[in-house]
């Protein structure tokens, strides 16, 4: 195909706003001493458990709920379907006062747990990963709700007169044939509770060990040392180019 | 297309144009002077009719490293010295409380107590570093915030019993009351200031930030003159 001036003018300029940054922050990053930079592995080990877990409580709770919204369309579930996407177009601190209004210990029902058990999830590690469900559930929801919508019909509906039920359909033919699409969901949500701040800077605060996220670091050591955040952020950048290009393929099917 | 690119074109020339039309001061301020500094800003504009203050309020560092990146301040507030301030404020931080709390003196927080302070590497935490040492408490904080903005908030929210913040932020919040630390030397922030890019607007509003009648409503909002 033959592209306008123009159309190529403006493609090659939204490129660059994308990859011109990431390029830059690459020539910054001090390489002879990176792994210098990174010494203490506090933030990171935190992050990575944290949101690993996050991404597992998402697939739990979020391939079931894409099963539902998938087969069913009334009055609730079309009400339940754009409501779920929220997080993604919440700007993070929002996202933060929600949490802590529904579980700080002041919160809606923060408060009973505390006056019950004296336990508050604000500043525990619990709080970093419920903020990373928070934010990373949608995208489960978003990706294999759409997968489960483009399963064969008529596979189905062999199952269903080899008298599967609905729930043999959804364990035995739905999910074996949507792997590729759980799994990517899984990793985006991954990514993004490892790439949460806003909302884990109001929501768990900032404790080393505890609350203090990769992200959380970065921020901290622009005030200190600007290698270090330097450092850090191209580790990041690198998870997010090996996700983005580990995922094409998937994605792009997922979304069709 | 056409049509795009001519309503784009628009909106930056108008965008643009309007910045030129009405002169303005850009003030790059430490956060903690968002409440005092927005209202110094009004009381200018009106005595000076066609000179506008801008301001952008950050933690003091973040405001550094863009004005080293090329940001285009006029007059630069921090909360901490730097290279080319001279000294303007004193701020000092202190245990703020809700008003109706049982906490009374430092050694309460070694009870079952939620409190928070800022990072080492803020202002408000470095100072709370120092002032801590002259006070015995075994507890640690829930979390170390990495601004103090974020420390008030969690304190209003009812999350945390105490915070350590500055005397400044507890005067303007009516629900908080302030326990001052043992040794006041300790609890001090010095806030500098500069002119950074030299014209006579940006002068005439640093003169104002120094005179005599912004210095008192400073100082009833609780910062000290250095």
């Amino acid at each position: 195909m033959k592209f306008g001036l123009v159309t190529r003018a403006l493609a090659a300029i939204a490129t660059l706003v994308i990859a011109a940054p990431l390029l830059s922050l690459l020539i910054k990053v001090p390489w002879s001493t990176f792994f210098m930079q990174l010494s203490d592995l506090t933030a990171i080990r935190l992050s990575i458990w944290t949101s690993t877990l996050s991404a597992i409580f998402s697939l739990l709770l979020g391939v079931p709920l894409a099963w539902v919204l998938a087969k069913s369309s009334n009055r609730f579930t079309n009400f339940i379907r754009p409501l779920v996407l929220a997080p993604i177009v919440l700007p993070p601190t929002v996202a933060g006062i929600a949490l802590i209004s529904l579980m700080g210990r002041n919160g809606l029902f923060g408060k009973i747990i505390y006056q019950q058990t004296g336990w508050a999830m604000p500043f525990t590690s619990s709080a970093v990963v419920l903020a990373g469900i928070f934010v990373g559930l949608p995208f489960v929801v978003l990706i294999c709700e759409s997968n489960f919508r483009q399963l064969p019909q008529d596979v189905e509906d062999a199952a269903i007169i080899d008298r599967a039920d609905g729930n043999e359909l959804f364990k035995k033919i739905a999910i074996p044939q949507s792997r590729s699409a759980i799994a990517t969901g899984g990793i985006l949500a991954w990514a993004r509770a490892i790439g949460e701040f806003g909302a884990t800077l109001m929501f768990a605060g900032s404790l080393p060990g505890t609350t203090q996220t990769w992200t959380m670091l970065i921020y901290q050591e622009l005030d200190v040392d600007i290698n270090i955040a330097y450092a850090l952020s191209a580790l990041m950048l690198f998870i997010a180019i090996v996700i983005v290009f580990s995922l094409r393929k998937p994605l792009r099917e997922a979304l069709r | 297309m056409k049509k795009i690119f001519l309503v784009a074109l628009a909106i930056s020339i108008i965008s643009s144009s309007s910045a030129l039309a009405a002169p303005q001061v850009i003030v790059f301020a430490a956060s903690s002077l968002t409440e005092s500094f927005t209202q110094v800003g009004k009381q200018f504009e009106q005595s000076h009719p066609g000179i506008k203050i801008n301001f952008s309020f950050q933690a003091s560092s973040t405001l550094l490293t863009q004005i080293k990146a090329g940001a285009p301040a006029d007059i630069f507030v921090s909360a901490e010295p730097f290279s080319g301030g001279s000294d303007y404020l004193v701020n000092r931080v202190v245990l703020a409380v809700p008003k109706n709390s049982n906490i009374s003196k430092f050694s309460d927080l070694n009870g079952k107590v939620t409190w928070i302070q800022c990072a080492h590497e803020v202002p408000c935490g470095s100072a709370a570093d120092a002032a801590l040492k002259f006070e015995n408490i075994t507890t640690k904080p829930a979390s170390f915030e990495p601004k103090v903005s974020s420390a008030v908030a969690k304190l209003i929210a009812g999350e945390v019993d105490a915070a350590i913040i500055y005397k400044t932020d507890v005067i303007a919040n009516k629900r908080l009351r302030a326990i001052e630390f043992s040794n006041q030397e300790a609890t001090k922030t010095t806030y500098q200031i500069a002119q950074i890019r030299k014209n006579y607007r940006a002068a005439t509003f640093l003169n104002y930030l120094k005179s005599q009648k912004v210095m008192n409503m400073l100082k009833s909002r609780g910062f000290e003159s250095k």
